[in-house]
Order: C-alpha cells, then structure tokens, then sequence
C-alpha cells in the first residue's frame, strides 16, 4: 500500500482523487448496467446541463473554503443576479452582453462585500455569508418588482449565449461547456497552485498569524477568496438561466450546498489550508451523477435532497477522521 | 447627560433585565410609533393601530421565539444551527400528517412533533458533539434532510391541520383563546423555564462555559461532549414545539420550505445580545428581539411592502448587531 502511494503518478493526482475517479467510474457502470433511461444520449446532455451551475459555483466556493471560511450567498445569489440581467434585457432592453456583464458584476460586487465585512471587520464567514444571502434573496425581487425572470430561448434574439454551453449541428446537442468547464479547471488550478494570490489564499487558510508577520497585507488576498467566489456565482447565473430559461425570484436557496458539497467531497478541508480544483471538479461530477442517476434507477426526486444532506455529513465526517490522523 | 444616563444604569430594574433589554424594549416602542405614523401616510386610510394587528404580529413572534430560544442554546456553547425553520416544518407536517391521514389523537400528534423535532436535535448534536464536525455544515446538511423527510412523508402535499372540530382543533386555543394571547403566556413560561435551565442548573453553566472556554471546561474533566450536544436537542426539542404555535397560528404547512425562519430565529438572539462568539446568552432578549422580528415583519406587510424587503431588513441587521457585538468585545478586551 506505501509502495502504492509513493509512485509518482498517483503521488501527482493524490489518493483521495483517484478514489474518488475509481467510485464514479463504478457508479456510471452501475447506472448504465440498471437502467435503460439513464443509457440515453440526452439523459447524458441534461446531466451536464445541470453540472454547469454547480460546477461554476465549486470552482468559485473552493477559494474560500480553503481560507477556512464558506460562501453561502452564491445560491440565491446567482438566482438574484440572473434574474436582474433578464430584467436588465426584458424591460430595459440592453443587449444580451451588458445583461451578462452586469450579472458577472453583482457576484462579484457581492463577493468583495462578503470579503470585506468577514477579512476588515473579522465577522464570521458563515454567519456574513448568511446575511449576504438573505439580502440577494429579498433583493432580486425588489429591483424587479417580483416579476419572473426570463431569458431569450433557442432561436430568440441573443439566444446565442445557449450554444456556449449546447451546441446543436444536425439535430444533435453537443455539450460544449463541457469544454469551457474543463478549460476553466485548468486554468484555476494554475491560478491556486502557481499564482501569488493562490499561494496567499492557501497560506491564510492553513496560518493566517504567519502570513501576517511575514509582511503581507492578508486583508486583499482575503477579500480577493471572496471576489473569485462571487466572481464564479456570477458565471453560475449565465450557466443556471442558459439551464432553465425562467428563473423565479426568492429561490435558490440550498444550490450553495451541492456546490459546497462537491468542493469537500473533492478533498477540501472544512478546517482551511487545503484543497484542488481538480477534486472539486471530481467532487461535482459525482453529486451530478448521483443526481441524474438515482431517479433513473427508482428513487424520487424527493429523496434528493435527503441524499445532498447525507453525502455532505460522510464527506466531513471523513475529512474530520482524515485529519485526525 | 452622562451622569444622568449612568444613574439610569444603575436603577434596579434596569440592572435587574439589563440596560441593552431596555433599549430594545424602547426600539419596540418607537418601531410601532414610526409603523403608527407612516402607514396612513403610505396607504391612504389603512391605520396601523388595531388590536388584530398586535395579535397578528404576537402570532409570528410565538414560534420565532421558540425558535429563537431553541437556538440560544447552541449559541451559547459557540455553534449554530441553521437546520431549525426546517426541522419545524418538517415537525408540523409529519404530526400533522398522523393527524388528519391517520386520525391519532390530537395530544399525541403534538408529543409527535416534539419527538420529530427532538430526534433532528439529536442527530445533530451527535455529529457536531461527538464527531467534531462544523455547527453550520451539519446542520445545514439537516436542513436537507428535514425538508427531503418533511416531502416524502407527506408525499409532497400540504398539510392543513383541522380548524373548526373542537375535538381536534384544541390546539389553536394554545395560541388565541377568544382574542386573549395564550401564545404569548406560554413563551413567557418557557422561557423562563430556559432562562432558569440556562443561569440556575449544572447543564446551562456548562453549555455557557464550553462557549466562552471549551478546553478548559474539558480539562477540568467534564464531559463537554454530552452537554455541548444537550443544547442541540434543546433546540430541536423547541422547533418542534414552534412546529405547534405555527399551525395553531396559520394551520397549513408546505413541504420543502421553512428554512427562512431559522435567518429570523438566530436575528432574534443576537438582536437580543446572545454573542456569536459564545459564552453569554440572554433569554430575556431572544424573546424581545422575537417581538421585534415580528413587529417589523408586521409594519413591512401593513405598509405595503413584500415580504422581500423584511429577508433584505432581517440580514442587515444580524449584520449590524453581530458587527457591533465584536466591536464591543474588541474595546473591553
């Protein structure tokens, strides 16, 4: 077993990623063995239309998970920014790109407001986060009017922001976000483990006293944990619209948890200090896949969310014995 | 002017409740004087001042306040339990299901709702007490599950508990006795029960130190575990409670929804000077920062406003309460 953990390869990919490779591989076969729906072609295309927005969120929620803090705004958050951007599009109508940069800029005005009163005024992060989330909940409705928000649909005027994520030719959907998703991955696991501002968000998760003493101004690298989680809900908002076309105001409460979810399942700490993108980007794949594949195999949507519960409270509960050893 | 505020300090019935519990109960005061003066203004001809409007706003504050209480508890030892406005719906709709599906008696139906409560409570106190894990995650996991269990329970379909049979619809004289507030005698005693299990007995002494110094309390060899994970259970055991003051209040539940309650429970207690950091609590003030939730939601909806601007309201001020308590402690420290 030591001999297995000091080869190189896996050394690189890390046990618990290859753990986790190994249970989705047998949780695929498994569905596609027990079902005939779950064998479809477009039960496949709609999985990865719902992973997107979780996706996008875990990517984001992982920076402040690994400073050892949580984001819970960015569930009714990217609902709120979504549907001010529809609004944006409906009712004022602005072109379908301000509607997007506008929904990209309220995440990421709402991280650096969650990055500032939790780095600046030292409030715990859940309990801020919790604010920020009632807020974008109330606020959505408010600077609409309650109405429902409604993006273009295929073959409307500016539906063009649907194939970035489905791309039909000759009647087939292929899932090309797939490709933006995993770009993406790429990119921000470099930005975690090469950057300076990744370096700097590890080092306050794992001693933010040190990092201090060290000369660095922690508060910016803090705030900016904060930013890229908004920065991503906002992403998340154009993947969830481009997922579901209209969005009802006052919901999305309880999406941060499956993002939230993936992240530790993927092997971030709770405590801080560390984490990959690449595990929350396994982590994700395996919630969306228990997700899809549990209803095709008999259990109702119903259980769904008793199921997110569960896998959250094994995924701590094993990175708690993890650690303690 | 500061002299004569120190000697309002040193009153005694100021030092007895508190001078910040004072100060609440005049923020409730001038709360409904502003709601008083600017509904007429807002809504041509709608006044403010009505009995029904006190009773409707005591209604809300009821099963907040149980919820709040509950959630005191976890407060004090330093956690916090995001499950609860869940586990409540999930309470009421189960005992409400036995009710009207099953036809069980009514006073067996509400121990249901407590137990179901209850049993939430202590799965997670188990987690959070036993196997270390965070408050928030657990019972935001909870949350999950007492909304899954709460739909499939019922097969997601509301439940409306009997309103008109005297037989079966006692329970609403639990909350409103021909127009007397029974509710708001019942919170009264409860609370005063928590306040009394809180300051007076071994088990609150030992919930209020593991907040403020956990390793301590361990080291002098008590158990912190057990009672870390009591204050769990207290506050499960009292969702369920809410679970009864919210259908005797409004008797139809919905599966999957609640968990915006729990926001206004925990605005209750730190509203009412309960310290996130844990360590001190104050029961008195959960249940007037209750009131005050409730009579802002009251004067939001009297004004014509949606219920959208009391979730944007509700967190600007744990916001600005939790801000002001750290900033506190940072000047005494």
């Amino acid at each position: 077993m030591t001999k297995l953990r000091n080869n190189s390869l896996i050394k690189k990919l890390g046990v618990q990623r290859l753990v986790i490779t190994g249970v989705l591989i047998i949780l695929f076969v498994f569905f596609y063995a027990m079902s005939p729906s779950f064998r479809k072609y477009s039960t496949i295309v709609t999985m990865t239309s719902y992973m997107y927005y979780i996706m996008l969120m875990a990517i984001g929620v992982t920076f402040p998970l690994i400073t050892g803090g949580v984001d819970l705004s960015i569930g009714t958050g990217l609902v709120c920014y979504s549907i001010v951007g529809s609004f944006l599009m409906r009712q004022m109508g602005l072109p379908i790109w301000v509607a997007m940069l506008v929904t990209v800029g309220m995440g990421i005005f709402f991280g650096f407001f969650n990055g500032i009163i939790i780095a600046k005024l030292n409030l715990p992060p859940f309990i801020t986060t919790l604010c920020t989330m009632m807020i974008v909940r109330g606020l959505g409705s408010i600077l609409t009017g309650g109405m429902t928000g409604v993006w273009p649909m295929a073959g409307q005027d500016g539906s063009w922001f649907r194939d970035l994520l489905k791309y039909k030719i000759n009647g087939t959907i292929y899932p090309v976000g797939l490709v933006f998703i995993i770009l993406l991955v790429i990119f921000m696991s470099i930005v975690l483990n090469h950057s300076r501002v990744g370096r700097y968000i590890i080092a306050i998760g794992s001693n933010k006293e040190a990092l201090k003493l060290s000369g660095v101004n922690v508060v910016r690298w803090h705030v900016m944990a904060y930013v890229f989680s908004g920065f991503f809900a906002g992403l998340a908002a154009i993947a969830y619209a481009g997922t579901f076309t209209s969005i009802t105001p006052g919901t999305g409460a309880g999406l941060e948890l499956d993002a939230i979810g993936g992240a530790i399942i993927g092997g971030t700490a709770m405590t801080g200090g560390s984490g990959s993108i690449v595990g929350t980007f396994l982590g994700v794949c395996l919630i969306s896949l228990l997700k899809t594949g549990l209803p095709n195999v008999g259990l109702q949507a119903n259980w769904q969310q008793i199921i997110t519960g569960s896998i959250l409270i094994v995924a701590v509960t094993i990175d708690m014995i993890r650690r303690r050893k | 002017m500061k002299a004569a505020l120190q000697r309002f300090k040193g009153l005694p019935f100021v030092r007895l409740i508190g001078f910040n519990r004072v100060v609440l109960i005049l923020i409730i005061f001038l709360m409904y004087g502003f709601f008083t003066v600017l509904t007429p203004l807002l809504r041509n001809g709608s006044s403010f001042v009505n009995y029904n409007r006190v009773l409707s706003a005591f209604n809300y504050a009821y099963f907040i306040g149980f919820l709040g209480l509950g959630v005191t508890f976890v407060i004090a030892t330093g956690g916090i339990d995001f499950s609860i406005g869940a586990v409540m719906f999930c309470s009421a709709l189960i005992s409400g299901y036995c009710l009207t599906k099953f036809h069980l008696p009514l006073w067996l139906c509400i121990c249901i709702s407590v137990c179901v409560g209850a049993a939430f409570g202590s799965i997670g106190g188990y987690f959070v007490a036993f196997r270390h894990l965070p408050s928030f995650i657990t019972s935001l996991a909870l949350m999950l599950v007492a909304k899954g269990v709460g739909s499939i329970f019922t097969k997601t379909q509301s439940v409306t508990w009997p309103s008109s049979d005297p037989a079966t619809s006692w329970y609403r004289d639990l909350v409103k006795w021909n127009g007397f507030p029974v509710g708001f005698v019942i919170l009264i005693v409860i609370a005063a029960l928590c306040a009394f299990l809180l300051y007076r007995t071994k088990a609150g002494r030992y919930m209020l130190c593991i907040g403020s110094n956990r390793e301590a309390v361990r080291l002098s060899g008590v158990d912190t575990r057990r009672w870390e994970m009591l204050a769990y259970v207290m506050s499960g055991t009292l969702a369920g409670v809410a679970a009864i003051f919210y259908v005797g209040a409004y008797t139809t539940v919905q599966p999957g929804l609640g968990d915006t309650f729990n926001n206004e429970a925990i605005a209750a207690c730190v509203m009412g000077g309960t310290s996130m950091a844990g360590g001190s609590a104050s029961i008195l003030g959960t249940v007037i920062g209750a009131i005050i939730v409730a009579l802002m939601q009251e004067g939001i909806l009297a004004m014509g406003f949606t219920i959208s601007y009391q979730y944007v309201l509700t967190g600007l001020i744990v916001l600005g309460a939790v801000t002001a308590d750290i900033i506190s402690r940072k000047r005494k420290n």
